[in-house]
């Protein structure tokens, strides 16, 4: 099990390295960022202290050193560690993303097991169709309609506000529209490998015994149609980063798709890519859970 | 319309064997969810080509006085100085601009479209190539390719994106291209590859090979037509993917630009004002999920009439 989990690690390596250097090199493409610092009047003396505050000044390789250190400079804008930025706004969004990772997974399971447990019924189709709408659309529009509706319509949630982002009824819209959206896939693919499992001859067996359809999906196909289902889960992590930015845009949370966006519009490069890569990291160490957790579910993968 | 009549009997009425699209269209036309989704596709197609005509006002005209009118069929501005805007009406109700939110909104049909097809045309270039070459030769190009896709899958797409856009001076249509391009072609090349592993040692590649084909003949007459239905399927399904993306985008501000209509665009338009005028959230956002649910579907309907074992 331990080589198991230090060759998945040694292979993360070079994925990250890669990211790093595309980060790096969009960064560089971008031009000069010296221009966007100073005024086109500045004079070459005040242009290089610039430069040598942001490390402008220094060799390429130098500069990619200090990413592969995970140094991720200033900002341009607020002048303070590019890190320390990314690090606050990124407790927001990872309370946002486990809301709604915890609101998928207990919806999607059940939806998806309702669903194997009377396969074409009415609650079937139901779900089946509200999965396919689930996929089909856009987390910051669902935001902006689930608003419509509790906030402005009902009056039953306060309306988003980015100063009270931390009480529970402000992350109610944020965390529900995320979950939704990863239900769908969820939903589907547990009724599927659920229904899949459900023809195995172990299964057979059991139902020859005499047990109960109920204790036969939970005990019997329920933990063998786990591993594609945590497979699901984790690579939906993707998805639930980049709803986040969205869903946090439409929301007016504080997290790191705002801080993103923000920075977007000031032009504030090295904020962008800070943040895009503390992104990538988490979704590569998530990657990395799963097929460790996966070994664990499956021992055949183990040894492969 | 193929004929409903049982299917054996007509195939063995005409002599020749169905084609293989010919099945294909067979086993697609029994889906009604998919058929629905084709027409939705065509209907989407047409509004794009004839927006000038269809679209009842010009997308970017400002009816002074007729801001945020509700939607409606005859013109609802009462107060004189709309006079202007007195006996027009707006089906969906116009923004703070004074602009008809229906013409816009027919108007980013073209744009929606536009990015999910050549995006995903971008990435299936990418991904089939990428795919073929890693899977027909192994060894050290497929290690390359494959770390390679490897890194571009392990960045949230949508980040990606942001990050390729926000580097451009100013975001335009072909930065959309490229940014959901560049980075929707990994599954494709996975799915490629997966395939051309599966089809290359077979016996037939073999007999190409002994009558003296080269690799790029085989590659292109004996590899890609077998792995042609997933990569169909695939596409489909990235088209939707695609405008979903570039909604997105244009939500974070890096999509097409003023005065030029996009629905993602709108929607961003609308933040500060749906909370008091519902309409300027609710169409634009309509509009997308209706097309994304058509793509998905006939998607999904073209995954299950390739694969008929699958599903059930």
């Amino acid at each position: 099990m331990l080589t198991f989990v230090l060759r998945r690690l040694l292979q993360t390596l070079p994925v990250l390295l890669g990211i790093i250097l595309i980060c790096f090199v969009l960064l560089r493409l971008s031009g000069d960022p010296t221009n966007l610092l100073v005024s086109p009047h500045a004079s070459a003396q005040e242009r290089q202290l610039v430069r040598e505050r942001f490390g402008l000044d220094r060799p390429w390789y130098e500069q990619l050193g200090r990413y592969l250190r995970f140094d991720l400079g200033l900002s341009y804008q607020q002048q303070r560690p590019v890190a320390q930025i990314v690090m606050e706004a990124a407790v927001v969004t990872a309370r946002l993303t486990l809301g709604a990772m915890i609101v998928a997974v207990a919806l999607g399971l059940t939806a998806g097991m309702v669903s194997a447990y009377r396969p074409n019924s009415a609650f079937d189709y139901a779900a089946a169709a509200a999965a396919s709408v689930g996929v089909s659309i856009p987390a910051f529009w669902l935001a902006m309609l689930l608003i419509l509706l509790f906030s402005v319509k009902l009056g039953w949630l306060p309306l988003p506000s980015a100063s009270a982002p931390g009480e529970l009824q402000y992350l109610v819209i944020p965390v529900v529209t995320l979950g939704l959206i990863s239900t769908a896939l969820i939903a589907r693919l547990t009724r599927g490998c659920m229904l899949e499992t459900l023809t195995q001859d172990y299964v057979r067996t059991a139902q020859a015994k005499g047990i109960g359809r109920m204790k036969m999906l939970l005990g019997h196909a329920l933990p063998n149609a786990l591993v594609p289902i945590v497979t699901v889960i984790g690579t939906n992590l993707a998805g639930l980063l980049t709803g986040a930015v969205l869903t946090e845009t439409a929301t007016s949370m504080p997290g790191l798709g705002r801080v993103i966006y923000t920075a977007i519009s000031q032009r504030d490069h090295p904020v962008i890519m800070g943040g895009c890569l503390l992104f990538a990291v988490v979704f590569i160490a998530v990657n990395l859970a799963v097929d460790i957790l996966y070994g664990l579910l499956d021992p055949r993968i183990r040894h492969a | 319309m193929p004929d409903p009549a049982p299917l054996e009997a007509s195939a063995l009425a005409s002599h020749a064997p169905a084609g293989p699209w010919r099945m294909l269209w067979r086993r697609l036309a029994r889906n009604r969810a998919a058929l629905c989704a084709l027409g939705v596709i065509g209907l989407l197609a047409l509004v794009a080509l004839l927006a000038p005509v269809l679209a009842p006002y010009e997308y970017s005209y400002q009816f002074r006085g007729a801001e945020h009118v509700p939607p409606g069929w005859s013109g609802s501005c009462r107060r004189p100085e709309e006079a202007q805007a007195a006996e027009r009406s707006f089906l969906m109700g116009t923004d703070p601009n004074a602009r008809d939110t229906c013409s816009r909104i027919v108007y980013g049909t073209r744009v929606s479209l536009t990015v999910g097809v050549v995006a995903t045309f971008i990435s299936l270039l990418i991904g089939i190539a990428v795919g073929l070459f890693s899977g027909f030769y192994g060894g050290w190009i497929d290690a390359v390719f494959m770390r390679v896709t490897d890194t571009v899958f392990a960045f949230p797409s949508v980040l990606l994106a942001v990050a390729i856009t926000a580097v451009f001076d100013r975001p335009s249509l072909w930065v959309v291209f490229m940014a959901l391009g560049l980075v929707g072609w990994t599954s494709i090349a996975r799915l490629v590859r997966s395939q051309v592993l599966s089809v290359r040692t077979l016996d037939y590649i073999t007999a190409a090979r002994a009558l003296g084909g080269g690799d790029a003949r085989i590659l292109w007459r004996h590899i890609l037509p077998n792995c042609l239905g997933p990569i169909v399927v695939a596409g489909t399904l990235s088209i939707g993917g695609n405008i979903l993306g570039e909604a997105g985008l244009s939500f974070l501000g890096l999509g097409v630009q003023e005065p030029y209509p996009s629905w993602g665009g709108m929607l961003a338009n609308a933040r500060q004002h749906y909370q008091d005028y519902w309409w300027l959230g609710v169409f634009p956002g309509l509009a997308i999920v209706i097309t994304v649910l058509a793509f998905n579907l006939f998607g999904d309907g073209l995954r299950d009439a390739l694969d008929p074992r699958a599903q059930k």
